[in-house]
């Protein structure tokens, strides 16, 4: 049974040799020795890291920035953010080469994937990828939710990306859903399970909870496959051609690998 | 509550979003309905949907901000 406490007791683990190095929460945060994951880790091994709340990916991140504030900052108030426009993505598509190299459409995308930082009462918002940048990441849109729940459902979220039966990968959603109500990770990733059991109708519908939102490349993609040509076309004015090209190869490239599974 | 989910999967429904957008990106389609395999027609666009945190700097914009 998922609750508040055992995400934090979890956390907890990966405050060891932590110590504050100054009395502002903020420079303290800054202070950390934040360590990044590989950017080229697949989904699932992202997954694996995410179960344990390793501190290399955004979740174990901000579960320890969470604990960090929660042991040394109590009077602090925090709340977790969900990022529904992200800054860097903007970044990256002012800077992208024209016609963009496939290198810069991959981050492009990176970019784009789901996000979470820790907010303040005021506002404000810590990006532990501000540390290793060296400037202060403040996100566009956000969508704040309490803290530990949030951290919960996205636990969630990675239990059922490692979960094989596919009504028990819906289960757990659910369950992630019920734990912290419309987040877009929950509706995105709902929008997969449902497609795989091939509830099509179930799918457009978390699909379009999620872009009503965060209308990002990947979810309009999978709308258009899923018949909606208005996200074709909102995909298409958004991103350059050679994005949709790509997202094109990765799923026939899917097909491929699942048909070779299913051979061997 | 969620919709029962121990129905048979709609794969008619698949077939026909599918077919409803061949003319456009059919080339994308031809290579799944040779499979005629729906359940990997399926499992590939699952794939494009379920996402997950992997945010890090990637190079670019580490050396866009270097500059």
């Amino acid at each position: 049974m998922i609750t508040e406490d055992l995400m934090r007791e979890m956390a907890t683990a990966n405050l060891l040799r932590i110590v504050p190095v100054s009395k502002d929460p903020i420079e303290a945060l800054y202070g950390i020795n934040w360590t990044a994951g590989d950017t080229s880790m697949d989904q699932m091994d992202i997954a694996k890291a995410n179960i344990w709340l390793e501190p290399i990916y955004c979740l174990g991140r901000l579960a320890l920035a969470a604990i960090f504030m929660e042991k040394y900052f109590p009077a602090v108030e925090i709340s977790s953010a969900e990022v529904l426009e992200d800054y860097l993505a903007n970044f990256m598509a002012s800077i992208m080469s024209d016609p963009p190299l496939p290198s810069e459409l991959h981050e492009l995308l990176m970019y784009e994937e789901p996000h979470s930082v820790l907010a303040f009462k005021d506002g404000t918002q810590f990006d532990p990828l501000s540390v290793g940048l060296g400037m202060d990441i403040q996100h566009p849109r956000i969508e704040s939710y309490p803290i530990w729940k949030q951290i919960g459902s996205s636990w969630l979220c990675s239990q059922a990306l490692l979960e094989q039966n596919r009504h028990a990968k819906l289960e757990l959603l659910e369950q992630a859903e019920e734990f912290c109500p419309n987040t877009t990770l929950v509706a995105e990733n709902k929008a997969g399970a449902y497609m795989l059991l091939g509830d099509v109708d179930r799918a457009i519908q978390e699909l379009d909870k999620a872009i009503e939102r965060r209308p990002v490349a990947r979810s309009l993609f999978g709308s258009y496959l899923l018949g909606n040509q208005n996200s074709y076309r909102l995909l298409t004015d958004k991103y350059p051609p050679l994005l949709v090209e790509l997202l094109k190869q990765e799923v026939k490239d899917n097909e491929q690998r699942y048909i070779a599974r299913a051979r061997s | 509550m969620s919709k029962d989910i121990s129905q048979e999967p709609d794969l008619n429904r698949v077939a026909e979003i599918l077919a409803a957008m061949s003319d456009e990106d059919r080339q994308v389609m031809e290579s799944m309905m040779k499979a005629k395999d729906l359940a990997t027609v399926r499992a590939a666009i699952s794939q494009v949907c379920a996402r997950n945190f992997s945010h890090n700097v990637g190079d670019k914009v580490k050396e866009t901000l270097k500059k």
